[in-house]
Parts: C-alpha cells; structure tokens; sequence
C-alpha cells in the first residue's frame, strides 16, 4: 500500500480532509447504539488487512500534516515535551520500539539499521536521515524521546511503574482533547484521572491499572476513547482554550455537518524493555459527521449515542450545550432500522437511509 | 516463584522499584484439570499451558472475551457444580464472588480439583 501524504492544515484555514481509503478505516468507537465507559481493553496483536489495528503503529495520509502541526505547537509552548530526569532510559526504550517497529512493519518508508550501538535511521517520508549512538544523547539532535515522538503521530505518555502504580513522568503531548502534560506531569493512575465522571464509582480505574501493571513486553493491549471537536483541531489543549473553545459557538445548523468532528482516539499500552517503564500512545482520527453519514449503519447510530449518551458524560466531554443541534442534524440520518452489532460499517449488508 | 524472588529481595533491603517482576498476561501455567461445559455437552481436560478460555475455544466453542487478562469481565462464567479449589487471578470478581465459588473467569483462572461444570 502506498500511502499519499496529504498537504493540509489542522488550524486556520482547516484543510485537513479525508480520502476514501481514511473513511473506510475510520475506528468508528461504538460498537452497539449506546455508549458507557467500561474496561473496553483488548490485546493488540494486529487486525484485519489495511484496518488501523494491523500495525503496531499506524502511519496514515495525515503523517506530514501532522508531524508538521506538532512542530508548531512546540515552537510556541516547549512544555508540551517534558521528562522527569529518571525517565531518560525509558526515552531509549521507546525510540527503539518505534525504530523498530516502523522499519519492520513499513520497510519502504522506514529503515534502520544497527551494527552494535551505532545506529543508522531512515525516515523516507520526513527526509531524515541520522547516524547515531544508541543511548548517548549527545549524538541525537534532542533527547530520544523528544526525537522519536517528532518522527510519529499521536500523542505519547511514558509512564514510571512504582509502588503499583503508574506515574506520568515524561510524555509529548501536542494533540490532547482537553487536558495538560504540564499540569499531569509527576501525577499517578489515579490522580491524572481524577477529572472523569462515573469510571471511579464503577470500578474502572481500579481494574483497569492492574491490567496496565502486567502487561509484559511483546504483548501490547489497546482500547478506543472519543470525544468531539469543532474543526478539525489537534491541538485542543486547556493552554489553548482560548482559542478553541470559542469555536464551538460557530456551529450552525448549515455548518454543523462539515464543522463538527468526531475524534477518536487509539490507545495503545506496550512494556519498555530496559526501564521496565509504560508507553501510552494516543493516536487522534477525526471524521466529520457528514462524512460519517456516508456510512448508513454509523449514521443511524450514532445519532442514538448522542442522543442516549449520560448527561455526566456529555458535559465532561464538553458538547452537553450543542446537543440539541447536533441531535437536529443527526435525526435527519436515523430512519429507526435495526443496526447490525459490532464496529465496522457494514457497507454491502446495511440497507441504505429509507427516508 | 516471583513471590519467592520478591520476598527475597525486600529482604535483602531492595528497592521495590528495583525488582521487576511480570504478572504474565498469557496464560500462566498450572496443574491439568478436567472441566465439563454444560450447554455444549463437552468434556475437556486444560492442559499445563493453556488457559480455561484457550481449552474452551480449543473445542470450537465460541466463549465471549476481550482483554484476556482478567480485568474487562466480559468471559465471566457461571459455575454449575464444583468439588475441589479455585484458583483465582482475576481482578474482575469481588471477594465475596470469589469465595462463592459460583463465578470464574476463564481467561486467567484455573481450578484444583475433581469435578467443575460450566454453564458453557
Ligand atoms: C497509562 C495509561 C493511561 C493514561 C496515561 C491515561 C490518561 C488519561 C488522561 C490524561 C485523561 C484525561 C483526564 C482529564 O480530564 O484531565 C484520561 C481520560 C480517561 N481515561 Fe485514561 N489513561 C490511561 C489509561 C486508561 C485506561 C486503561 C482506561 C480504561 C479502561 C482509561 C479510561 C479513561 C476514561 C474513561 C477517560 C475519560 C475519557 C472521555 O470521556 O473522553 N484510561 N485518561
Ligand atoms: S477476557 Fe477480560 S476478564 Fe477475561
């Protein structure tokens, strides 16, 4: 498969767009017409041919986009990268699972190659290329961590395990719905979760950490998260409220159809050799709802999740205020068929919209 | 083993950060037991090195899971009649569920003795 990068923003002039190809391998995240939190854990071992599940991370039309718009998020805000000086090993462990994994899973735009501890790095698509000493930072152009996380998309908490738990002490974090690095960094498990409704009554959080405590390496696990955002905005962090909270108010019933995104997000958890540490990788789709109602199995659905969804939940994810006028556009697609189980679109068997 | 190692080295004045230890997430092995599904009418024994829900879907048997690691509850399953100890490794189940011996969770328990019966 080759992948044609797309040449398009995430900000100003929101140039960003889908093709075809991104539309159908949509994580559409509801897997039922209703939607509650729950420990919505599997392991990640790959997934059907060209779906986003099939690599261990997964490289898309939007890479150069996005790669560029980290660039500038950067540029005005360093803090987004931190790491807490304990953590620089596990910096190296996470520069060599992306190394290697990229350069395995797609050889035709990424290369590495090792002789001892003198690496070689190609990365096609970037340009990049660098020689350099496994574990001497003085030979990399910024710190393993900060380097590798320039060169992939989504964004990446790396968290210490210590006292059964896990602590978030290092991280790039420039594609976030609504929360900070800056504000987390040295948080644990519970702490940075803290925020979220209904999860810690039922149970989640608790179980959910064992899970994340024994995963060994060799065998990541994955879940999907979702929230909305008007525009197609990576950057939709609390230190830039400001300027996209705004946005919200620009909807109109005429614009809500291209304006209004879906985001999901793909996490991934995968053990760290050397410094026993966790990454978390969250990497962001967006899809607009018009495009989403080219799908007539997601159209029906996901018309009844928002309309269903717990007031709690639309609140914290901060769409409770333009529910009504989502639901006005979303009822237009909902003709009250039955829709089959399961995520994928159905595209050959789900009937077409008969209103 | 790892209790033994762990044990050992907080002993010894180790940093628990120190001693790295891995819960496995693939099945951990155990002693061979014999179970019977009850909806299915199967009977099976579970090999050293597979887990309950690997035997189960060994047969053909198509059990619901997600995590495979004893956390999300999806493979949760009703015990219909048992003789002997339960070996849970879960965290799904609460104590007292635990102790009922009327639920397991076939991802990661095991089971020590002479009858188990699974509404399977
Ligand atoms: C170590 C890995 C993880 C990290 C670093 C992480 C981080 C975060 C952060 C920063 C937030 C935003 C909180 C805020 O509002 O400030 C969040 C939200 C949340 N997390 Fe996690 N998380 C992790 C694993 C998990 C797992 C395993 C689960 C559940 C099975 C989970 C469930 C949730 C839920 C339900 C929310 C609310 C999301 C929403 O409604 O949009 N997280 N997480
Ligand atoms: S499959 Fe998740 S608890 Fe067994």
């Amino acid at each position: 498969m080759t992948i044609r990068f797309n040449d398009e923003t995430f900000r100003d002039d929101y140039s960003f767009s889908n093709s075809q190809r991104a539309k159908d391998r949509f994580p559409f995240p509801f897997h039922e017409d209703s939607y509650m939190y729950s420990i919505n854990m599997e392991q990640h071992q790959g997934g059907p041919a060209d779906s986003i599940y099939e690599k261990r991370f997964d490289v898309d039309e939007h890479y150069l986009a996005e790669m560029r718009d980290r660039a500038l998020v950067l540029a005005d805000d360093p803090l987004r990268c931190q790491s807490l000086p304990h953590m620089a090993l596990a910096g190296w462990d996470l520069l060599e699972l992306i190394m290697v994994s990229k350069s395995e899973d797609y050889p035709e735009l990424f290369e590495l190659h090792r002789d001892g501890s003198k690496w070689h790095w190609i990365n096609k698509p970037m340009g990049i290329e660098d020689h350099f000493i496994f574990m001497d930072e003085t030979t990399l152009p910024y710190a393993p961590m900060e380097y590798i996380t320039r060169q992939t998309q989504g964004d990446f908490c790396v968290l210490d395990q210590r006292e059964d738990n896990l602590w978030m002490d290092a991280g790039m974090v420039t594609t976030q719905a609504d929360w900070s690095l800056d504000f987390d960094i040295g948080m644990n498990f519970f702490e940075w979760h803290a925020p979220v409704p209904l999860a810690h009554e039922k149970g989640i959080f608790k179980r959910a950490l064992k899970f994340l405590l024994s995963i060994q390496q060799g065998a990541p696990a994955r879940r999907l998260n979702w929230t909305m955002t008007v525009n197609p905005l990576l950057d939709t962090s609390p230190e830039n409220y400001h300027k996209w909270g705004v946005q919200k108010n620009s909807l109109t019933p005429e614009n809500i159809g291209s304006k209004q995104h879906l985001r999901v997000e793909l996490q991934t958890f995968f053990r760290l050799p050397r410094s026993n540490g966790l990454v978390f990788p969250i990497r962001c789709y967006l899809m607009s709802f018009q495009d989403i109602m080219s799908k007539p199995k997601w159209g029906r659905r996901l018309h009844r999740v928002v309309r269903d969804l717990p007031e709690e939940l639309a609140t914290y994810k901060g769409f409770i205020d333009k529910r009504p006028m989502m639901l006005d556009f979303l009822a237009q697609y909902d003709d009250g068929l039955p829709t089959s189980f399961g995520v994928w679109p159905d595209d050959h068997s789900e009937p077409s919209l008969q209103k | 083993m790892i209790n033994w190692v762990r044990r050992t080295a907080t002993v010894a004045g180790w940093p628990d950060a120190h001693v790295h230890h891995e819960e496995f997430l693939a099945p951990q092995p155990g002693k061979p037991f014999a179970v019977r599904l009850a909806k299915s009418g199967l009977s099976l024994e579970v090999g050293e090195d597979e887990s309950l829900l690997e035997a189960i879907e060994r047969l053909g048997v198509d059990p619901p899971y997600l995590c495979r690691g004893g956390a999300c509850g999806q493979c949760e399953t009703d015990v219909l009649e048992s003789d002997g100890t339960f070996i849970h490794r879960d965290h799904w189940l609460e104590d007292g569920e635990k102790s009922s011996g009327k639920k397991i969770m076939p991802c990661v328990s095991r089971f020590d003795g002479k009858i188990l019966v699974l509404d399977r």
